[in-house]
């Protein structure tokens, strides 16, 4: 648990990295001035393209890279002290796992390194495989899974510990619509628990539906920051939704508003976005012909991540 | 302590793994069942022990330093540039629990494996002990010299530099030196000359040397005279002589004749019976009987000896084993903290130059030797003479920084039933290897932790 909830989970000011040569000489400025702030529920889009700075500022923040200037702080404590990583999950951008562990000893080695022990430990391992999904994979290595199996036994050991920072990177990378739309949940999930969540990835709808703020980074600097919402607003424009308007009183709004505006103003029937049309439909397929071969409907969220007041399994 | 189990089990399964692992496995295997094949020694059953102990297992103990050396480097270089380290560093592990998880995995896989090679070792010598066409005499003494554990005792060595300095005045005063030697190159050989005769006996002569017991003998105690010697006589002559083994006050008088071909040692069971037992000091003499003007050389180290009975055989191997196994500890400290600092070729090249040195320091030592005396023995001009002082400083240091890591020898003392004592072991593994161990470790924690991990290879 986060102590207090009103103090930053991560905080970095002025932040700065030069990558050396052997000679100690300069050779390139991956961060250059960066400045974050992430509090606790709060879930934070670190986009930009690549060689911006985002992988590099993610290993300043886990004490995987040194800063060479600026106050970097994690938990309020530097990354590179032992007793943070106890509070912080972390899914790199591909799983470095080992190939001849199945899932279940990866799992119980990443325990392990966090002190957890006997039946509390298999039990997390037992939600956790279920919830990703790779329960029913047994001993089979994880060497031999696919990219998104991956990813999803990546996700689970990032949330063995029920983290109080999560840092995630590129976390739907080779997920199918199914596997991304429940890291999304996962993520709403422990926002919703008081967790703090920091996300980077190149698919931007994703990090649209799930992030409260953003920043742009280019050239090692922040370009954008702030809420989506306000980022992502459009000046001077308007949208307005309806539903179940006759073709007789469509006709009429639209001749009221050009009146009023001057012009016709476009009308466009309401969409669905491709992912949730593609959920239901898999949804109803499963409904009429059971599950397929390959990863298998994930379970609901491990109980240790759940919010207290969540209503219990049925 | 979770956390240094986890990564112990996990770098022990790492290792097993790699298939350069499993390859030298292999090569151990087909060492441990082919190579004793090969190898007869001089056709006796004492020089077939000696083979398999100091050959076989020691050849075995260099593969499995060549596996070490990669698994100990692999262990955090290799899962760096993988980048799966980077999963666990940001988990809770401090680097120390890191090194030390990874050392104590390449460590205990390796002295494991070397137990196995010296249980096999063990069983093939009882196996070659029991289907040997020995007679009860040939196998008596085999159990007696070689599959026992003896401990070695030398005679009280005398200061001869009196004598030398009398005998270079005398050689000088009647002008038999070489005119252009140094000082120093002569006093050398003048000593050599005098401490070979001071070991050797005349035809009709005899020789005497004084041993001091640490114990005095027990009543009915067995112990043994050693010796090896060579004629001055070219061919293959036996040397007749007597052996007299006395007290002091000459209270206890044990005599026995021989007539040997200078060839290998020569061994005399004795027994501490009558006056000689409760003896602190004993007297041994060789009287020269040869009947020719055979002058019978013994060497001045280690040609007489005195054994007593120090153990038995099996614990004794296992004792030398540890030295060994003390110094592929140290080889994998070295391998883990070089694949901490380094990417993982140049840390295995590393931690080969410090196994190449360890292994030929011998080399060392005698060129060091060959240098110093051709420098004493020769003038050079400046510039070659500083070269050379420069070339000799390295090489010295060198020897200095490898002297901790000398073991003398174990395996060959066990193979010819030399004790090698617990408090041997004791002191080298306690005293010298582990602040070494504790030095490499701490340097190679203290470079990991300020390596910045997640920067690119």
């Amino acid at each position: 648990m986060i102590d207090d909830p009103n103090a930053p989970v991560l905080y970095t000011r002025n932040l700065r990295k030069t990558f050396k040569d052997f000679w100690r000489r300069p050779r390139a400025r991956a961060v250059d001035g960066i400045n974050l702030t992430l509090h606790p529920g709060e879930v934070f889009g670190l986009l930009g393209p690549n060689g911006s700075g985002k992988s590099t500022t993610i290993k300043m923040l886990l004490g995987l890279l040194h800063p060479d200037g600026g106050e970097i702080q994690v938990l309020g404590k530097p990354p590179r002290d032992v007793r943070v990583k106890h509070r912080v999950g972390y899914l790199p951008e591909e799983s470095y796992l080992y190939p001849y562990l199945d899932a279940r000893e990866t799992l119980r080695f990443y325990a392990a390194l966090f002190g957890l022990k006997g039946k509390e430990r298999e039990q997390r391992i037992d939600e956790l495989l279920d919830m990703v999904g790779l329960a029913h994979t047994g001993r089979r290595r994880v060497g031999e899974f696919s990219k998104g199996m991956a990813r999803r036994i990546g996700l689970a050991q990032a949330l063995i510990n029920d983290p109080d920072l999560v840092i995630l990177d590129e976390p739907t990378s080779g997920l199918d619509p199914l596997g991304t739309r429940q890291v999304k949940d996962i993520v709403h999930a422990l926002a919703d628990k008081g967790k703090a969540v920091l996300l980077s990835s190149h698919l931007l709808a994703d990090v649209e539906d799930v992030c409260d703020r953003v920043s742009i980074l280019y050239g090692g600097q922040v370009r954008a920051n702030g809420p989506i919402r306000d980022l992502l607003q459009v000046a001077n424009h308007l949208q307005i939704r309806l539903k179940d308007l006759e073709d007789e009183r469509r006709e009429e709004l639209l001749s009221t508003l050009e009146r009023l505006l001057g012009e016709r103003p476009a009308l466009e029937p309401t969409r669905k976005d491709l992912e949730t049309f593609f959920l239901e439909v898999v949804a109803q397929a499963r409904r009429e012909s059971g599950e397929g071969s390959g990863t298998r409907q994930e379970g609901r969220l491990a109980s240790f991540l759940q919010h207290p007041e969540d209503p219990p399994a049925a | 302590m979770s956390t240094l189990a986890a990564i112990y089990k996990l770098t022990l399964r790492s290792i097993l793994r790699e298939r350069v692992a499993l390859s030298m496995l292999v090569l151990l295997a087909l060492v441990q069942i082919l190579l004793p094949m090969g190898l007869k020694g001089d056709g006796t059953p004492q020089g077939e022990i000696h083979m398999h102990i100091r050959y076989s297992l020691g050849f075995s103990i260099i593969l499995l330093a060549g596996m070490m050396l990669w698994a100990s480097c692999a262990s955090i270089a290799g899962d760096l540039s993988s980048k799966r380290l980077h999963m666990v560093l940001t988990k809770p592990v401090s680097r120390a629990a890191l090194w030390w998880g990874k050392w104590l995995a390449v460590t205990t896989l390796g002295t494991s494996l070397l137990l196995v090679c010296g249980v096999i070792t063990l069983f093939r010598i009882q196996y070659l002990v029991a289907h040997s066409d020995l007679s009860s005499a040939e196998e008596e003494q085999l159990r007696r010299q070689t599959l026992t554990s003896r401990v070695p005792i030398d005679p009280v060595r005398e200061d001869l530099s009196p004598r030398a300095e009398k005998m270079l005045k005398e050689q000088r005063e009647r002008g038999a030196l070489p005119p252009n030697l140094p000082e120093e190159v002569l006093q050398r050989e003048v000593m050599n000359y005098v401490r070979l005769m001071r070991h050797a006996a005349d035809a009709g002569a005899s020789v005497e040397w004084t041993f001091h017991l640490d114990q005095p003998l027990r009543q009915g105690e067995s112990f043994q005279l050693a010796y090896t010697f060579d004629g001055a006589s070219m061919g293959v002559t036996r040397l007749p002589g007597t052996w007299r083994i006395s007290t002091p006050d000459a209270s206890g008088v044990f005599t026995t004749s021989v007539r040997h071909i200078p060839r290998g040692e020569f061994v005399i069971p004795l027994r501490a019976e009558g006056a000689l037992a409760g003896a602190d000091t004993l007297t041994v003499r060789f009287d020269n009987k040869s009947e020719t003007s055979d002058r019978v050389f013994f060497k001045p180290d280690g040609g007489v000896r005195l054994y007593r009975h120090g153990g038995s055989f099996v614990p004794n191997l296992l004792r030398a084993l540890l030295l060994p196994a003390g110094l592929l500890a140290l080889l994998a400290a070295v391998g883990v903290s070089a694949g901490a600092v380094f990417s993982l070729p140049v840390a295995c090249y590393v931690t080969a130059v410090f196994l190449f040195v360890r292994a030929f320091s011998g080399v060392v030592e005698d060129v060091v030797a060959q240098q110093s005396s051709h420098q004493a023995e020769t003038k050079e001009s400046f510039w070659a003479e500083t070269t050379h002082t420069a070339r000799l400083t390295v090489y010295k240091g060198i020897l200095l920084i490898l002297d901790p890591l000398d073991v003398r020898h174990p395996l060959d003392r066990v193979s010819r039933g030399i004790r090698v004592s617990s408090e041997e072991v004791l002191s080298t593994l306690g005293l010298r290897f582990l602040p070494i161990l504790l030095f490499i470790g701490a340097g190679g924690i203290v470079c990991f932790s300020r390596r910045e991990t997640g920067a690119a290879a």
